[in-house]
């Protein structure tokens, strides 16, 4: 190994690097100049170092061979370069999208967009760290702002409410987290993924014998707290019962971050830790069926508790757990199976979940600043009221709904196809149960994404259908409508020309199983 | 002592964390009992980190000792903030948002 410290490392490390500097330029901005417009733009046009810096790795690295900097702890795959530009394109559109609210709401206004900059940056180690250590310290860098950014409306006592019951909640998470690392690191003496994944297949050295790590429970409980840990971040059952609240109690912008970012990172994590770190390859069957059971319920109470919801925020809470549920159907998937198929599924899926959901939520943020409520009964006939808006917000929530011929469709197709074909793959190769659990969940999420669709629905339909409650035009601000139509016109993009995605996406799949199927 | 006995205790201490953090309603405690959650969590990693003589778990401790005073310190803070609100910190009353 290359103990020297490089500059092809701090240029393996430029996107992180650079934000990072970003976000205090504007923290710096921020103290000396009054003018918020300002610290906006700087915010909004230092994005694009980061960026430009993440796409030239991704045009001049050579991908065939693995790019590892810093003794392992940051891999630069396509992978990682993928989620990072989504993360920067989250950031791009939370920015715009939260001008006016942050304006009128949030007192520290300025705070905002640095603790916005540096969550990023910690989503953004997230999907390019390969070793247990830094795995934790990017989780707790993302966590950390989020939860000053959850309580960031001090006069507000539902905004302290959610900060504290977010805090507690993510500070035993990650507790939990720690402590299936723990044991990890016990089982096999290393905190670097790969050198996990090597240990888990050849079995551990105890003096001069080898024992295979087949049928070890530690492993096993390892694997569930891991799953525990990240289930509180991506908001599964039955870690769930953080997100309803905090959606409701956070200012709105920040809301619509938690069920982007933080979900996505969460999955990249989680993804990163359970195929590249080969958990799946001893205890598959059990780890399987925690799995099944966690996708399972994530759906179906997501879909069922969404449908009764009267506040629009808890209804979007509700649907983004549902929506982890798809989303954890196709890394079930690649977990049993390590085929790319389901892993280029789950990133797609996860590409457009973000695009439409950033929509929906800018969607409702302008409609709510305009109407002045979050109830469902207050969106009533808005379409006459706002046509542009509603259409752009109807469109997006259609798309979450998996309408076709919708980008979100196209997505639940491909995440089920790939669980279907993985499933009958392993009943036909002898491994019944895993694949018929796969076939199982498939079912399931297929009768679940039909029950979304009644309050995905119902709120087009109140939002279309209904008598409006005033004769009026309501109007919204320049950063909120193009935050609008820029998510729906990349959703209608998606939706036409999906196989763009896929082209980028199936490479960054097959990134990550490369170690492990020794390509 | 084997290495068992460490980690038993460690996984003692983890339980009346959690457990702490389940039925305690004040902040506060709850917080105390992340931190003893945290700290059984460090005894496995230094134990192990001992036994298998590799200095990473050791590693591990200090950067989660100084990540957990972060979130104490962001904690601590969003505490103060709601006691300013309302004079009250019993999380049995934080009932304005029902899951």
């Amino acid at each position: 190994m290359n103990h020297a410290l490089s500059a092809n490392d701090l240029y393996l490390l430029a996107p992180e690097l650079s934000i990072t500097l970003l976000a205090l330029a504007v923290m710096m901005v921020d103290l000396f100049v009054k003018r918020r417009a300002v610290t906006v733009m700087v915010a909004l046009l230092g994005l694009i170092v980061p960026a430009a810096f993440a796409i030239t790795q991704a045009l001049t690295l050579d991908f065939s061979v693995a790019h590892h900097a810093f003794f392992n702890m940051l891999v630069v795959d396509q992978y990682a370069i993928f989620l990072q530009i989504l993360f920067l394109i989250i950031a791009a559109v939370m920015i715009l999208a939260s001008y006016d609210y942050v304006g009128k709401y949030v007192k520290a206004d300025g705070e905002f967009y640095t603790l916005l900059l540096f969550s990023v940056t910690g989503m953004m180690l997230m999907a390019s760290t390969g070793e247990l250590i830094s795995i934790y310290i990017s989780l707790e860098l993302t966590s950390i702002p989020l939860y000053v950014m959850a309580g960031l409306i001090r006069a507000n006592e539902r905004s302290a409410e959610a900060a504290v019951k977010y805090v507690l909640l993510g500070a035993m998470s990650s507790a939990i987290l720690l402590y299936g690392f723990a044991l990890l690191y016990g089982l096999t003496g290393t905190t670097d993924l790969m050198g996990i994944a090597m240990l888990i297949k050849n079995g551990i050295h105890t003096g001069n014998v080898i024992v295979p790590l087949q049928n070890n429970i530690m492993e096993l409980v390892a694997g569930i707290l891991i799953l525990a840990g990240f289930g509180f971040k991506i908001s599964a059952v039955p870690f769930h019962m953080w997100a309803p609240d905090i959606y409701e109690g956070a200012p709105t912008p920040a809301t619509a971050f938690f069920s982007v970012g933080s979900k996505a990172a969460g999955f990249a994590a989680l993804i990163r830790v359970f195929i590249d770190g080969g958990l799946g390859q001893v205890n598959l069957l059990p780890l399987v069926i925690g799995f099944s059971i966690v996708a399972i319920l994530t759906m179906t109470l997501g879909n069922f508790v969404a449908a009764v919801q009267a506040n629009v925020k808890r209804m979007m809470a509700y649907s983004s757990i549902a929506q982890a549920g798809y989303i954890l159907v196709g890394v079930t998937a690649s977990l049993a199976s390590h085929e790319s198929a389901g892993n280029s599924a789950v990133l797609f899926f996860i590409f457009v979940y973000v695009l439409t959901n950033l929509g929906a939520f800018s969607g409702i943020i302008a409609l709510a600043n305009a109407t002045g409520g979050e109830r469902i009964e207050d969106f009533r006939g808005l379409a006459k009221r706002a046509p542009l808006l509603s259409l752009g917000t109807a469109l997006c929530l259609l798309s979450l709904g998996g309408i076709p011929p919708m980008a979100g469709f196209i997505s639940k197709i491909l995440i089920f196809t790939a669980a279907w074909g993985q499933g009958q793959a392993l009943i036909s190769s002898g491994q019944v149960v895993v694949g018929q659990s796969l076939n199982v969940l498939v079912v399931v999420a297929l009768i679940n994404s039909i029950i979304s669709l009644v309050y995905y629905g119902r709120l087009v339909k109140v939002m279309y259908f209904d008598a409006p409650l005033k004769d009026d035009h309501l109007s919204t601000s320049i950063g909120l409508s193009s935050s609008i139509a820029l998510m729906t016109a990349a959703l209608i993009v998606i939706t036409f020309a999906a196989q763009l995605v896929l082209a980028v996406t199936s490479p960054a799949a097959n990134s990550l199983l490369a170690f492990l199927l020794g390509r | 002592m084997p290495l068992s006995a460490y980690l038993i205790v460690s996984a003692i201490l983890f339980t009346v964390g959690v457990v702490g953090v389940l039925i305690r309603r004040n902040p506060l405690i709850i917080f105390m009992s992340i931190e003893l959650m945290l700290n059984a969590v460090n005894l496995s990693f230094v134990a192990i980190s001992n036994s298998l003589d590799s200095a990473d778990g050791q590693m591990f401790v200090f950067l989660v000792l100084t990540v957990a005073a972060a979130e104490v310190v962001v904690g601590l803070a969003i505490i103060v903030s709601i006691f300013r609100t309302r004079r009250n910190i019993d999380v049995d009353d934080m009932n304005l948002l029902r899951g």
